[in-house]
Protein backbone atom coordinates (compact mmCIF):
# COMPACT_ATOMS: atom_id res chain seq x y z
CA UNK A 1 0.00 0.00 0.00
CA UNK A 2 0.78 3.00 -0.52
CA UNK A 3 1.80 6.03 1.92
CA UNK A 4 2.14 9.66 2.03
CA UNK A 5 5.47 10.90 2.76
CA UNK A 6 5.07 14.06 4.46
CA UNK A 7 8.82 14.83 4.88
CA UNK A 8 9.04 14.16 1.39
CA UNK A 9 5.92 16.26 0.12
CA UNK A 10 7.19 19.80 2.56
CA UNK A 11 10.46 19.16 0.61
CA UNK A 12 9.01 18.85 -2.70
CA UNK A 13 12.47 16.67 -3.26
CA UNK A 14 10.58 15.09 -6.69
CA UNK A 15 9.16 16.81 -9.54
CA UNK A 16 5.28 17.46 -8.98
CA UNK A 17 4.29 15.47 -11.76
CA UNK A 18 5.82 12.81 -9.71
CA UNK A 19 3.52 12.78 -7.37
CA UNK A 20 0.47 12.86 -9.80
CA UNK A 21 2.08 9.30 -11.05
CA UNK A 22 2.04 8.34 -7.84
CA UNK A 23 -1.72 8.88 -6.87
CA UNK A 24 -1.81 7.07 -10.66
CA UNK A 25 -0.64 3.79 -9.09
CA UNK A 26 -2.57 3.91 -6.48
CA UNK A 27 -5.99 4.42 -8.54
CA UNK A 28 -4.69 1.14 -9.81
CA UNK A 29 -4.82 -0.17 -6.92
CA UNK A 30 -8.32 0.87 -5.99
CA UNK A 31 -9.04 -0.87 -9.23
CA UNK A 32 -7.21 -4.28 -9.01
CA UNK A 33 -8.23 -4.62 -4.55
CA UNK A 34 -11.61 -3.80 -6.02
CA UNK A 35 -11.97 -6.19 -8.80
CA UNK A 36 -10.61 -8.87 -6.84
CA UNK A 37 -12.73 -8.13 -3.82
CA UNK A 38 -15.91 -8.56 -6.04
CA UNK A 39 -14.91 -12.47 -7.36
CA UNK A 40 -14.44 -12.67 -3.68
CA UNK A 41 -18.20 -11.54 -2.82
CA UNK A 42 -19.33 -13.99 -5.82
CA UNK A 43 -17.83 -16.60 -4.27
CA UNK A 44 -19.14 -16.08 -0.53
CA UNK A 45 -22.36 -15.47 -2.04
CA UNK A 46 -22.13 -18.58 -3.87
CA UNK A 47 -20.50 -21.37 -1.43
CA UNK A 48 -20.78 -19.36 1.67
CA UNK A 49 -17.17 -20.35 3.08
CA UNK A 50 -15.39 -18.42 5.37
CA UNK A 51 -12.30 -17.99 3.79
CA UNK A 52 -14.16 -16.47 0.62
CA UNK A 53 -15.39 -13.86 2.94
CA UNK A 54 -12.03 -12.52 4.42
CA UNK A 55 -10.48 -12.75 0.98
CA UNK A 56 -13.40 -10.10 0.51
CA UNK A 57 -13.19 -8.08 2.92
CA UNK A 58 -9.55 -8.45 2.85
CA UNK A 59 -9.12 -7.26 -0.87
CA UNK A 60 -12.44 -4.91 -0.42
CA UNK A 61 -10.48 -2.65 2.48
CA UNK A 62 -7.47 -2.93 0.64
CA UNK A 63 -9.35 -1.05 -2.22
CA UNK A 64 -10.77 1.84 0.23
CA UNK A 65 -7.32 2.04 1.72
CA UNK A 66 -6.07 3.37 -1.59
CA UNK A 67 -9.07 5.13 -2.59
CA UNK A 68 -8.76 6.89 0.74
CA UNK A 69 -4.88 7.48 -0.43
CA UNK A 70 -5.70 8.72 -3.36
CA UNK A 71 -8.02 10.92 -2.37
CA UNK A 72 -5.69 12.51 0.38
CA UNK A 73 -2.84 12.67 -2.57
CA UNK A 74 -4.84 14.75 -4.74
CA UNK A 75 -5.74 17.25 -2.05
CA UNK A 76 -2.67 18.11 -1.12
CA UNK A 77 -1.22 17.88 -4.92
CA UNK A 78 -4.03 20.54 -4.78
CA UNK A 79 -3.26 22.28 -2.23
CA UNK A 80 -6.52 22.10 -0.03
CA UNK A 81 -4.32 20.33 2.82
CA UNK A 82 -1.66 22.26 3.86
CA UNK A 83 -2.45 22.23 7.08
CA UNK A 84 -3.39 18.14 7.39
CA UNK A 85 0.79 17.70 5.73
CA UNK A 86 2.01 20.21 8.38
CA UNK A 87 0.15 18.14 11.16
CA UNK A 88 -1.64 21.19 12.31
CA UNK A 89 -5.31 20.07 13.97
CA UNK A 90 -7.69 22.34 12.80
CA UNK A 91 -11.34 21.34 13.25
CA UNK A 92 -12.04 21.97 9.22
CA UNK A 93 -9.48 19.55 8.63
CA UNK A 94 -11.26 16.71 10.27
CA UNK A 95 -12.13 14.94 7.33
CA UNK A 96 -8.69 14.16 5.75
CA UNK A 97 -7.80 12.96 9.36
CA UNK A 98 -10.86 10.90 9.02
CA UNK A 99 -9.54 9.72 5.76
CA UNK A 100 -6.25 9.24 6.92
CA UNK A 101 -7.24 6.88 9.58
CA UNK A 102 -9.64 4.94 7.10
CA UNK A 103 -5.91 4.10 4.92
CA UNK A 104 -4.25 3.57 8.11
CA UNK A 105 -6.13 1.15 9.78
CA UNK A 106 -7.68 -0.12 6.38
CA UNK A 107 -4.17 -1.54 5.27
CA UNK A 108 -3.36 -3.19 8.35
CA UNK A 109 -6.84 -5.03 8.81
CA UNK A 110 -7.18 -5.80 5.07
CA UNK A 111 -3.69 -7.58 5.61
CA UNK A 112 -4.95 -9.52 8.85
CA UNK A 113 -8.16 -10.68 6.94
CA UNK A 114 -5.99 -12.31 4.26
CA UNK A 115 -3.58 -13.65 6.59
CA UNK A 116 -6.70 -15.03 8.03
CA UNK A 117 -7.51 -16.44 4.40
CA UNK A 118 -4.20 -18.13 4.30
CA UNK A 119 -3.90 -19.68 7.71
CA UNK A 120 -7.28 -20.92 7.62
CA UNK A 121 -8.63 -19.49 10.31
CA UNK A 122 -11.90 -21.34 11.42
CA UNK A 123 -13.09 -19.75 14.20
CA UNK A 124 -14.25 -16.21 13.68
CA UNK A 125 -14.38 -15.22 17.62
CA UNK A 126 -10.77 -15.24 17.41
CA UNK A 127 -10.24 -13.74 14.85
CA UNK A 128 -12.26 -10.64 16.08
CA UNK A 129 -9.40 -10.66 18.93
CA UNK A 130 -6.79 -9.75 16.06
CA UNK A 131 -8.81 -7.45 14.39
CA UNK A 132 -9.34 -5.44 17.74
CA UNK A 133 -5.51 -5.27 18.41
CA UNK A 134 -4.66 -4.13 14.60
CA UNK A 135 -7.20 -1.39 15.34
CA UNK A 136 -5.43 0.00 18.54
CA UNK A 137 -1.89 -0.64 16.46
CA UNK A 138 -3.81 1.07 13.54
CA UNK A 139 -4.79 3.92 15.69
CA UNK A 140 -1.27 4.33 17.23
CA UNK A 141 0.23 4.71 14.46
CA UNK A 142 -1.22 8.21 13.06
CA UNK A 143 2.03 9.51 14.18
CA UNK A 144 4.78 7.13 13.56
CA UNK A 145 5.16 6.25 10.22
CA UNK A 146 7.86 3.56 10.55
CA UNK A 147 5.84 1.43 12.95
CA UNK A 148 2.82 1.89 10.14
CA UNK A 149 5.09 0.26 7.73
CA UNK A 150 6.92 -2.25 10.12
CA UNK A 151 3.68 -3.92 11.10
CA UNK A 152 2.37 -4.57 7.95
CA UNK A 153 5.62 -5.86 6.50
CA UNK A 154 5.09 -8.13 9.40
CA UNK A 155 1.43 -8.80 8.41
CA UNK A 156 2.48 -9.37 4.42
CA UNK A 157 5.35 -11.38 5.77
CA UNK A 158 3.28 -14.20 6.86
CA UNK A 159 1.03 -13.50 3.35
CA UNK A 160 4.19 -14.39 1.37
CA UNK A 161 5.17 -17.27 3.45
CA UNK A 162 1.73 -18.49 2.93
CA UNK A 163 1.18 -17.84 -1.16
CA UNK A 164 4.86 -19.19 -1.15
CA UNK A 165 3.64 -22.70 0.30
CA UNK A 166 0.88 -22.65 -1.72
CA UNK A 167 2.87 -22.37 -4.93
CA UNK A 168 5.07 -25.22 -3.63
CA UNK A 169 2.05 -27.63 -3.18
CA UNK A 170 0.28 -26.50 -6.52
CA UNK A 171 3.11 -25.23 -8.84
CA UNK A 172 0.28 -22.53 -10.30
CA UNK A 173 1.97 -20.16 -12.31
CA UNK A 174 -1.02 -17.59 -11.14
CA UNK A 175 -0.30 -18.64 -7.48
CA UNK A 176 3.32 -17.50 -8.21
CA UNK A 177 2.40 -14.38 -9.84
CA UNK A 178 0.03 -14.16 -6.61
CA UNK A 179 3.24 -14.71 -4.12
CA UNK A 180 5.37 -12.31 -5.94
CA UNK A 181 2.42 -9.51 -5.86
CA UNK A 182 2.49 -9.94 -2.30
CA UNK A 183 5.95 -9.91 -2.06
CA UNK A 184 6.26 -6.59 -3.69
CA UNK A 185 3.76 -5.51 -1.16
CA UNK A 186 6.17 -6.57 1.34
CA UNK A 187 9.38 -4.86 -0.10
CA UNK A 188 7.40 -1.56 -0.45
CA UNK A 189 6.45 -1.20 3.34
CA UNK A 190 9.87 -3.04 4.32
CA UNK A 191 11.81 -0.35 2.48
CA UNK A 192 10.56 2.25 3.99
CA UNK A 193 13.17 2.26 6.47
CA UNK A 194 15.41 2.88 3.70
CA UNK A 195 13.67 5.99 2.17
CA UNK A 196 14.70 7.39 5.96
CA UNK A 197 18.24 7.30 4.93
CA UNK A 198 18.02 7.76 0.64
CA UNK A 199 15.09 9.35 -0.40
CA UNK A 200 15.63 7.43 -3.76
CA UNK A 201 13.54 4.77 -2.08
CA UNK A 202 10.36 6.60 -2.47
CA UNK A 203 10.60 6.12 -6.05
CA UNK A 204 11.77 2.13 -5.60
CA UNK A 205 9.42 1.52 -3.13
CA UNK A 206 6.62 2.95 -5.62
CA UNK A 207 7.88 1.33 -8.43
CA UNK A 208 7.65 -1.76 -6.61
CA UNK A 209 4.16 -1.16 -5.51
CA UNK A 210 3.51 -0.86 -9.24
CA UNK A 211 5.21 -4.30 -10.39
CA UNK A 212 2.93 -5.93 -7.45
CA UNK A 213 -0.66 -4.19 -8.75
CA UNK A 214 0.87 -5.47 -12.59
CA UNK A 215 1.23 -8.87 -11.05
CA UNK A 216 -2.26 -8.75 -9.31
CA UNK A 217 -4.10 -7.24 -12.68
CA UNK A 218 -2.47 -10.35 -14.91
CA UNK A 219 -3.70 -12.75 -12.64
CA UNK A 220 -7.30 -10.84 -12.48
CA UNK A 221 -6.94 -10.40 -16.29
CA UNK A 222 -6.49 -14.49 -16.58
CA UNK A 223 -9.72 -14.99 -14.57
CA UNK A 224 -11.73 -12.97 -16.78
CA UNK A 225 -10.09 -13.33 -19.83
CA UNK A 226 -10.90 -17.00 -19.34
CA UNK A 227 -12.45 -18.29 -22.34
CA UNK A 228 -15.96 -19.71 -22.36
CA UNK A 229 -16.08 -23.69 -23.32
CA UNK B 1 -7.91 -41.42 -0.74
CA UNK B 2 -10.02 -38.91 -3.27
CA UNK B 3 -10.91 -35.78 -1.29
CA UNK B 4 -15.16 -35.60 -0.63
CA UNK B 5 -16.98 -32.78 -3.37
CA UNK B 6 -18.47 -30.34 -1.28
CA UNK B 7 -22.25 -29.85 -2.27
CA UNK B 8 -20.90 -26.86 -5.01
CA UNK B 9 -19.30 -28.65 -6.57
CA UNK B 10 -21.77 -31.72 -7.02
CA UNK B 11 -24.20 -29.00 -8.18
CA UNK B 12 -21.17 -27.94 -10.75
CA UNK B 13 -20.39 -31.48 -11.76
CA UNK B 14 -23.93 -32.37 -12.64
CA UNK B 15 -24.90 -28.85 -14.25
CA UNK B 16 -21.36 -29.03 -16.19
CA UNK B 17 -22.48 -32.55 -17.31
CA UNK B 18 -25.85 -31.52 -18.65
CA UNK B 19 -24.02 -28.91 -20.40
CA UNK B 20 -21.62 -31.62 -22.46
CA UNK B 21 -24.24 -33.22 -23.75
CA UNK B 22 -25.82 -30.06 -25.11
CA UNK B 23 -27.87 -28.86 -22.21
CA UNK B 24 -30.08 -32.05 -22.12
CA UNK B 25 -30.12 -35.19 -20.98
CA UNK B 26 -31.56 -38.22 -19.53
CA UNK B 27 -31.72 -38.80 -15.74
CA UNK B 28 -29.35 -42.12 -16.47
CA UNK B 29 -26.39 -40.17 -17.84
CA UNK B 30 -26.35 -38.17 -15.12
CA UNK B 31 -26.60 -40.84 -12.60
CA UNK B 32 -23.44 -42.91 -13.93
CA UNK B 33 -21.50 -39.60 -14.78
CA UNK B 34 -22.03 -37.82 -11.63
CA UNK B 35 -21.43 -41.11 -9.12
CA UNK B 36 -24.41 -40.54 -7.00
CA UNK B 37 -26.47 -43.08 -5.40
CA UNK B 38 -30.49 -42.65 -6.73
CA UNK B 39 -31.25 -40.92 -3.50
CA UNK B 40 -28.87 -38.46 -3.49
CA UNK B 41 -29.04 -37.64 -7.33
CA UNK B 42 -33.29 -37.21 -6.71
CA UNK B 43 -32.41 -34.86 -4.11
CA UNK B 44 -29.90 -32.87 -5.93
CA UNK B 45 -32.47 -32.75 -8.85
CA UNK B 46 -35.02 -31.31 -7.54
CA UNK B 47 -33.15 -28.63 -5.49
CA UNK B 48 -32.10 -27.63 -9.31
CA UNK B 49 -35.59 -27.48 -10.57
CA UNK B 50 -36.40 -25.21 -7.44
CA UNK B 51 -33.23 -23.19 -7.73
CA UNK B 52 -34.45 -22.51 -11.40
CA UNK B 53 -30.99 -24.21 -12.48
CA UNK B 54 -32.37 -26.85 -14.91
CA UNK B 55 -36.23 -28.05 -16.10
CA UNK B 56 -37.95 -31.08 -16.38
CA UNK B 57 -39.03 -32.06 -19.54
CA UNK B 58 -41.13 -35.00 -20.64
CA UNK B 59 -41.04 -36.35 -23.81
CA UNK B 60 -42.10 -39.51 -25.55
CA UNK B 61 -42.89 -40.46 -22.06
CA UNK B 62 -38.84 -40.10 -21.63
CA UNK B 63 -37.90 -37.65 -18.77
CA UNK B 64 -35.02 -35.33 -20.05
CA UNK B 65 -33.78 -32.49 -17.76
CA UNK B 66 -32.37 -29.45 -19.44
CA UNK B 67 -30.09 -27.00 -18.98
CA UNK B 68 -31.64 -23.20 -17.82
CA UNK B 69 -29.68 -20.26 -18.38
CA UNK B 70 -29.30 -19.59 -15.32
CA UNK B 71 -27.36 -23.15 -15.12
CA UNK B 72 -25.01 -22.33 -17.36
CA UNK B 73 -24.93 -18.82 -15.38
CA UNK B 74 -23.75 -20.88 -12.65
CA UNK B 75 -21.44 -22.84 -14.14
CA UNK B 76 -19.17 -19.60 -15.73
CA UNK B 77 -19.61 -18.41 -12.27
CA UNK B 78 -18.45 -21.24 -11.03
CA UNK B 79 -15.35 -21.65 -13.20
CA UNK B 80 -14.62 -18.10 -11.96
CA UNK B 81 -14.23 -18.54 -8.65
CA UNK B 82 -12.68 -22.21 -9.27
CA UNK B 83 -10.14 -20.13 -11.31
CA UNK B 84 -9.54 -17.54 -8.04
CA UNK B 85 -9.16 -20.31 -5.52
CA UNK B 86 -6.57 -21.53 -7.97
CA UNK B 87 -4.89 -18.97 -8.53
CA UNK B 88 -4.56 -16.79 -4.87
CA UNK B 89 -3.84 -20.79 -3.14
CA UNK B 90 -7.15 -19.79 -0.83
Amino acid sequence: MADINFTLLLAKQFPNWFYWVVAGIQLLGVVVSFAISYLGFKAYRIIKEAKYKYFFYGFLLLGLSFLANVILNVSIRLGYAKYFVEKKYELFMLPMFGIYYVFLIGVMLAYVSLAAVYSEVKKSNKLWLFYFWTFIVGVYTFRDKLMFNMFSAILLSFIVMYTYDKYLEGKNKNRLLTCLAFFCMFLFHLFVLLETFMPIFFIIRNSILLIGLILLLTTLSKIYGRKKK
Amino acid sequence: MAERRSKHEIIFDILNLISSKSGRVKPTHILYGGNLSHDRLKKYLDELITGGFIQKQEEKGKIYYILTDKGYKFIEEFKKIEEMTQAFGI
